[in-house]
C-alpha cells in the first residue's frame, strides 16, 4: 500500500511538473507571415515525419475509450498543434471516474459471487456439528476454498494479462515516438543529444518492457499463488517464501526506476549543455554575400528551428497525453479488481474464517502491486519523454 | 521464469496432497511424524533450487539471464532516413524564408532609392556544396510618379512622366523608343545598384516593365 501511495503520488506530481515544462518550453507565436510561413512549415514536417504510426495508437485509444474522453478530443495529430485549450481538462479526470464506477459495477457480479462463497462455506463450517465426523465439513469446506482459489486466481490472471497488454503497447508506443522526436531533435543539430538518447532510451525502453513482462509480474503471479495456497493448510505455511518473491519482484522494479531517472535525467541534462553550444548555426555559407544577406540566412535559420523546436514540443505532448490514456484504462480496471478483493476481505472478516480472508487479502495487495507496476513503467516513459523533449529545448536556452 | 514456474507448481502440488493427506488421516500418535516428514520433503523442495544456485556455473546463469533479458526482435529504430527528410524541409523553409526576406528588404530599398514601384520579385537561390548563391533575380517594375502622390501599385505606373517630351518630336516611334530609354536608364541604375549594394551582378538580373 506504502509503495502504491507513493507511486501515485510521484505520479501526480511529475505530471504537473513535466507538463508545466513541455508547455512552458513552447516558443512564442511569430509575427504573422512568420506564422504564415511557419505554419506551411509545420504541416510539411509533419508529412515528411511519418506520424501515422504514432497516429494508429491515437486512433485506437479514441476507439476503445471515447466515450470516456472529452468531447474536444483532438482527431489527429496536427489537431494537437493547432488546438488552443489543453486536453488535460475537468473533463478527462470526470471521464477516468465514470470509467472506474464503470469497472466497478461491471465487476460487481465477482464481489457478489465472492461474498456468496464465502458465506456458504461459513455456514457449512457452522453446522458441522450435524456431521458425526469433523473431517468430513473440512473437506467441504477445502472444496469451497478451492473454489474461490480459482476465481481469484483467475482474475488475478486477468489483471496480470491487461497489465502486460498496457505495457507491450506501451513500449509499442514508444518505439514509434521515440524516433520521431530524436528525428526532430537532430535535426535540429543536437548531435550529442542524439547520438546519446538514442542506444540508452531504447535499451532502457526495451529492458523495462521485458523486466516487468517476464520477471516482475510472473514473481507476483507465484507470490499470490503461494500466499493463497499457504493460507489453505494450517499446518504447511509458506506465506514467507510469498512474501520474499513479492519483495523481490518490488525491490527489482524500484532499483530499476532509479537507475532510469537517475541515467536519464543527469545525462540529459549535461549533454544538452554540451550541445547548445554546437547547435545548427545556418548552415549555408554565405561569405559572397553582404552581411545583410548573412544575417537573413541566421533570422531564417532560427524561424525554422524554432518551428522545429515548437512540431518537436508539441509531439511530446501529445505522445504524453497518448501514453497517459495508454496506461490510465488498463491501470483503472486493475485498480477496480485489486479494489473489489480488498472490499470482499473487509466485509467478510467479521466472519469469522482466518484463510479465505487471508487469501482475499493476499490477492487484493498483490493486485495493487501490478497496479504499481504498470504505473511505474507509465512513469518511467513519461519523464523520458518529457527528459527528451526538455534536453532539446535546454540546448536551444543555452545557445 | 520456467523453471521458477514449476518450481512453484511443485510445492503448491506438495502443499495440497499433504493438506488432503491430513484429512484423511486418522488422528493417531503417527499423524505427528508424517506432518513433520511432509514438512522435510517441503523444505527440500524449496530449498532445492538454492542449492542448485551453489552448484550453477556462474557463466551460464549469467548468459541465462541475458537471454530471458534479450527481446524477441531487435528493435530497429530507422529515424537516420526520417532526420534527413526533416532537414531537407528545413533547409527548404530557411531559403524560402531568406527570399521572403530579402525580397521584403530590395522592394524596401529600390521603392526608397528610386521613383519605382516594385511590383514583383522573384529571388532564385541556390545552393552548391553548402554554398548559397543567387541564381537569379527577376525584377518587375513600375515607374511611379514621385513627385505626385504615390499609388499603390500599378495606378501609378499608368502616368507618364515621358508623355511631355513626346509633342517636340515625332508621335508614336519615338515613344517607345523614349520609354526604353528611359527604361535603359533605370535599369542601368538598378543594375548598378544591386551590384553596389546586393552584391549581384548584373546578369543574373533581369527587369521587365508594366505599365508603359
Amino acid at each position: 500500500m506504502k509503495y502504491f501511495a507513493l507511486s501515485l503520488l510521484m505520479i501526480l506530481s511529475f505530471t504537473l511538473v513535466g507538463l508545466s515544462v513541455v508547455q512552458a518550453s513552447e516558443p512564442a507565436p511569430a509575427s504573422d507571415d512568420q506564422s504564415v510561413v511557419q505554419q506551411r512549415f509545420l504541416e510539411e514536417q509533419l508529412e515528411k515525419l511519418g506520424t501515422s504510426e504514432v497516429e494508429s495508437f491515437w486512433e485506437q485509444v479514441k476507439q476503445e475509450y471515447g466515450g470516456y474522453l472529452p468531447e474536444n478530443q483532438p482527431r489527429t495529430l496536427s489537431d494537437f498543434l493547432t488546438k488552443e485549450d489543453s486536453f488535460f481538462s475537468f473533463e478527462l479526470i470526470k471521464g477516468f471516474i465514470s470509467y472506474l464506477f464503470h469497472e466497478l459495477t461491471v465487476n460487481g457480479k465477482l464481489l457478489g459471487m465472492i461474498i456468496l462463497l464465502t458465506v456458504f462455506s461459513m455456514i457449512l463450517e457452522q453446522i458441522q456439528s450435524a456431521f458425526e465426523s469433523n473431517n468430513v465439513s473440512k473437506v467441504a469446506y477445502a472444496v469451497t476454498y478451492i473454489v474461490i482459489f480459482i476465481i481469484a486466481i483467475n482474475s488475478f490472471h486477468v489483471a496480470v494479462s491487461y497489465a502486460k497488454e498496457a505495457i507491450s503497447s506501451m513500449v509499442h508506443f514508444m518505439m514509434a515516438l521515440v524516433p520521431m522526436l530524436l528525428a526532430l531533435i537532430g535535426a535540429t543539430g543536437q548531435v550529442a543529444s542524439v547520438s546519446l538518447f538514442h542506444p540508452l532510451i531504447i535499451f532502457l525502453i526495451n529492458t523495462s518492457g521485458i523486466m516487468i513482462y517476464n520477471i516482475i509480474l510472473p514473481l507476483l503471479l507465484f507470490s499470490s499463488i503461494l500466499g493463497m495456497v499457504s493460507a489453505f493448510s494450517d499446518y504447511y505455511r509458506i506465506s514467507q517464501l510469498a512474501n520474499l518473491l513479492r519483495n523481490i519482484s518490488i525491490g527489482l522494479l524500484g532499483i530499476f526506476l532509479t537507475i532510469f531517472l537517475g541515467v536519464v535525467s543527469v545525462q540529459g541534462a549535461t549533454v544538452a549543455v554540451a550541445d547548445g553550444l554546437t547547435i545548427r548555426a545556418a548552415k549555408f555559407i554565405t561569405s559572397n554575400f553582404v552581411p545583410i544577406v548573412g544575417r537573413m540566412f541566421t533570422d531564417a535559420t532560427d524561424t525554422v528551428l524554432s518551428a522545429s523546436l515548437l512540431i518537436k514540443n508539441t509531439i511530446g505532448l501529445a505522445g504524453v497525453i497518448i501514453l497517459i490514456v495508454l496506461a490510465a484504462f488498463p491501470a483503472l480496471k486493475i485498480l477496480t479488481i485489486g479494489l473489489i478483493f480488498n472490499i470482499s476481505a473487509a466485509v467478510l472478516q467479521p466472519l469469522g474464517n482466518g484463510s479465505v480472508i487471508t487469501c482475499l487479502n493476499v490477492i487484493g495487495k498483490n493486485l495493487l502491486f501490478v497496479f504499481a507496476a504498470l504505473a511505474t513503467v507509465c512513469l518511467m516513459f513519461f519523464l523520458g519523454i518529457t527528459i527528451i523533449i526538455a534536453a532539446g529545448n535546454i540546448a536551444f536556452m543555452v545557445r | 521464469m520456467a523453471y521458477l514456474g514449476e518450481w512453484i507448481k511443485h510445492i503448491v502440488l506438495i502443499i495440497l496432497v499433504a493438506t488432503f493427506l491430513d484429512l484423511l488421516l486418522p488422528n493417531t500418535q503417527m499423524r505427528r511424524y508424517i506432518q513433520l516428514v511432509v514438512g522435510l520433503i517441503i523444505i527440500v523442495l524449496i530449498l532445492s533450487p538454492i542449492l542448485e544456485l551453489l552448484q550453477v556455473d556462474q557463466e551460464r546463469f549469467t548468459v541465462g539471464i541475458e537471454q530471458l533479458l534479450e527481446p524477441d526482435e531487435e528493435p530497429q529504430l530507422q529515424f537516420e532516413d526520417r532526420k534527413e527528410a526533416v532537414k531537407e524541409v528545413q533547409d527548404r523553409a530557411v531559403l524560402e524564408e531568406v527570399k521572403r526576406l530579402w525580397a521584403q528588404e530590395i522592394k524596401r530599398e529600390v521603392e526608397r532609392e528610386f521613383a519605382l514601384n516594385v511590383e514583383e520579385i522573384d529571388i532564385d537561390l541556390v545552393v552548391v556544396d553548402g554554398q548559397a548563391d543567387v541564381n537569379q533575380v527577376k525584377l518587375v517594375v513600375a515607374r511611379s510618379d514621385d513627385g505626385a502622390e504615390r499609388a499603390p501599385h500599378g495606378e501609378g505606373a499608368l502616368v507618364e512622366p515621358v508623355v511631355i517630351a513626346v509633342d517636340l518630336e515625332k508621335e508614336e516611334p519615338d515613344q517607345i523608343d523614349a520609354l526604353t530609354r528611359e527604361e535603359e536608364k533605370w535599369n542601368e541604375k538598378l543594375l548598378t545598384y544591386f551590384d553596389q549594394n546586393w552584391n549581384i551582378s548584373g546578369d543574373k538580373i533581369e527587369i521587365f516593365w508594366t505599365g508603359g
